[in-house]
């Protein structure tokens, strides 16, 4: 119980942190007497911020999670696993094309096609949980190289908007995608919680599943889709930012019981308020000049990694 | 009798490896299966093929005269329960988490547990000790009496164990396999591999014996267990008697450097 309320307390203080601090910091008192100027930032500019902030974390918290029960590899997540970059090769192509508001397909087609590359390795090699990771990251690789090769040949003005994304960043989103990308990623999510049951079992074992009446194929699929789905919309608002889905469900699964009617939801939370705190910091650590948030969760999420390393937890 | 399975010129393999060929069989309600036989003759596969977790190309699978391929698994999941020979952890789970999976072919994705029948089995079975424990930290022994707990959630007809007592002590074996002849003295088939040739005659009512993906042997315990068919199947000198006490075959292997110093036991055989 005192889990849940620590949760909680965790969320409203990275919406307070997200809100008030940036550029400029704000106390409580000083929010209800802002000028016309400030009011438009605050609403036009701060809160959105945090809202994708929020939606970005809490999605890729959601998807790493059930990539690793599904995979049973707990450093699975659609970084590792080159969705993400598949996705932001996707979005390249998509801007350099032109068509803003195919982008998000581009993504989508983008991050399933590198997933399906990864699969069909797996399948037809029969490659280890831990080489199935190392293929994931060597497309990821590949794909950054693409895009770095694209954006150096297409014209000026299009660099800037596409090369932003590498890094993993919150400044430069669309309102419409936001809108929409919120939308999605909470119907995946309460799908998720839905089916939480069958990625219990899954998580456990496949040939158990299957004896005790799943589809295990399909439900597989499922989440590929699902996973694909949302860290495309997460890349296209935010650009390739790795390890939250790797850290998170991690940390969830040790302090929460670690069934997926609980570790979903708790993820969602602790994900979204964990990248919140995240941007945050990128906005206010060499004020006014912000730093992409993708350079804070890398710093951090690597040495969570090495500090797991180091104490000998098995990870593998 | 019924008929629980009929299994009729079943043929499977893994691409070019023929595993199985032409199996032939029939396994009746409440009987209490062993099916035994070298590493490599194709046990498992012949289970995995019973619990619907792998195709068979040729042949057929009858289950209650109804053809496995045509039930639907929801169904199939109500009335044959499935225990793999090993179960691995990568996450951690608390025991009645776990038992709770045996509610899923009743509810689906939506229904609602019901927790007297987890509290029922987990009396009978005795292990409501555990239910709040994480099944990492359990003895293999009390693993074994989950897994079987998790089984009887699912209230099933037929269980298909795959060597469900190899990692276990001897009090452990005797006690799993007494919980399984309780349930099979109930009326539940049970049919399940065995590595222990002594545990498969103590407690089945018929054995199979697998030699290199066909059935070799089977029937009662005394016409399958004979010291010909044995050391024929696992090439092999053994001592095949009857134990006075239990009037059950017993299977004893005879080590070759004994078998070439003692005279008298080879004119025996």
């Amino acid at each position: 119980m005192k889990k849940y309320i620590f949760l909680i307390l965790f969320f409203l203080f990275s919406i307070y942190f997200g809100i008030l601090f940036g550029s400029k910091i704000y106390t409580i008192g000083e929010i209800f007497n802002l000028s016309e100027i400030e009011k438009t930032i605050f609403l036009k500019i701060r809160i959105p911020r945090v809202i994708c902030a929020f939606i970005v974390g809490s999605g890729l918290s959601i998807a790493g999670c059930v990539l690793q029960s599904i995979l049973k590899n707990p450093l699975a997540e659609s970084y590792t696993l080159g969705i993400s970059g598949g996705a932001s090769l996707g979005v390249t192509i998509g801007v350099i094309i032109g068509k803003v508001y195919s982008i998000p397909l581009f993504s989508f087609f983008g991050s399933i096609f590198s997933l399906f590359i990864i699969l069909s390795f797996s399948i037809i090699k029969k490659l280890s949980v831990t080489s199935i990771i190392l293929a994931g990251i060597s497309i990821n690789f590949i794909c950054s190289s693409l895009v770095l090769f694209l954006v150096s040949i297409s014209r000026y003005e299009k660099i800037y908007s596409t090369l932003f994304f590498l890094f993993g960043d919150l400044s430069s989103f669309s309102d419409k995608i936001l809108f929409y990308s919120g939308i999605l990623i909470f119907i995946c999510f309460i799908f998720l919680i839905i089916s939480s049951r069958i990625y219990d079992i899954l998580s456990i074992d496949e040939d158990k599943a299957k004896t005790l009446g799943i589809n295990v194929n399909f439900e597989k699929n499922i989440v590929y889709f699902i996973t694909c789905l949302i860290s495309s919309l997460c890349v296209c608002l935010s650009g390739i930012i790795g390890f939250v889905g790797l850290i998170i469900p991690h940390i969830v699964r040790s302090l929460f019981p670690s069934i997926h009617k609980k570790v979903i939801p708790v993820s969602f939370i602790f994900g979204g308020s964990f990248l919140i705190i995240c941007d945050t910091i990128s906005r206010i650590i060499i004020r006014p000049v912000e730093i992409p948030v993708g350079v804070i969760t890398g710093f951090f999420g690597g040495i969570f990694f090495l500090i797991l390393l180091l104490k000998g937890e098995k990870i593998w | 009798m019924v008929k629980i399975y009929e299994v009729k010129n079943l043929y499977f393999s893994y691409g070019k490896n023929q595993v199985l060929k032409d199996i032939n069989t029939e396994i009746l309600k409440g009987e209490f299966v062993g099916i035994v036989g070298p590493n490599g003759s194709g046990k498992t596969t012949f289970l995995k093929i019973l619990a619907k977790i792998l195709f068979y190309e040729k042949g057929v699978v009858l289950y209650k005269g109804k053809d496995i391929k045509k039930i639907n698994n929801i169904d199939y999941a109500r009335q044959v329960g499935y225990l793999p020979s090993e179960i691995k952890f990568t996450f951690e789970l608390k025991v009645i988490d776990f038992l709770i999976f045996g509610f899923f072919p009743y509810t689906g994705r939506f229904g609602k547990e019901d927790k007297e029948a987890i509290r029922q089995i987990s009396e009978k079975l005795n292990i409501k000790e555990f239910l709040n424990k994480k099944i990492t930290q359990l003895s293999e022994g009390e693993k074994q009496r989950i897994y079987i707990g998790q089984i009887l959630v699912q209230n099933p007809e037929v269980i298909l164990l795959d060597e469900p007592t190899s990692h276990l002590d001897i009090g452990y074996q005797f006690s799993i396999l007494d919980i399984l002849k309780d349930l099979n003295l109930k009326g539940i088939t049970i049919i399940s591999i065995f590595h222990d040739l002594n545990l498969a005659s103590n407690y089945c009512t018929k054995i199979l014996l697998f030699k290199e993906g066909e059935i070799y042997k089977s029937g009662s315990t005394e016409e399958v267990l004979t010291y010909k068919n044995i050391e024929e199947v696992y090439n092999t000198r053994v001592l095949v008697y009857k134990n006075p006490f239990t009037e059950k075959i017993n299977v004893f292997g005879i080590p070759n450097y004994i078998l070439k110093s003692n005279k008298n036991l080879q004119s025996d055989n």
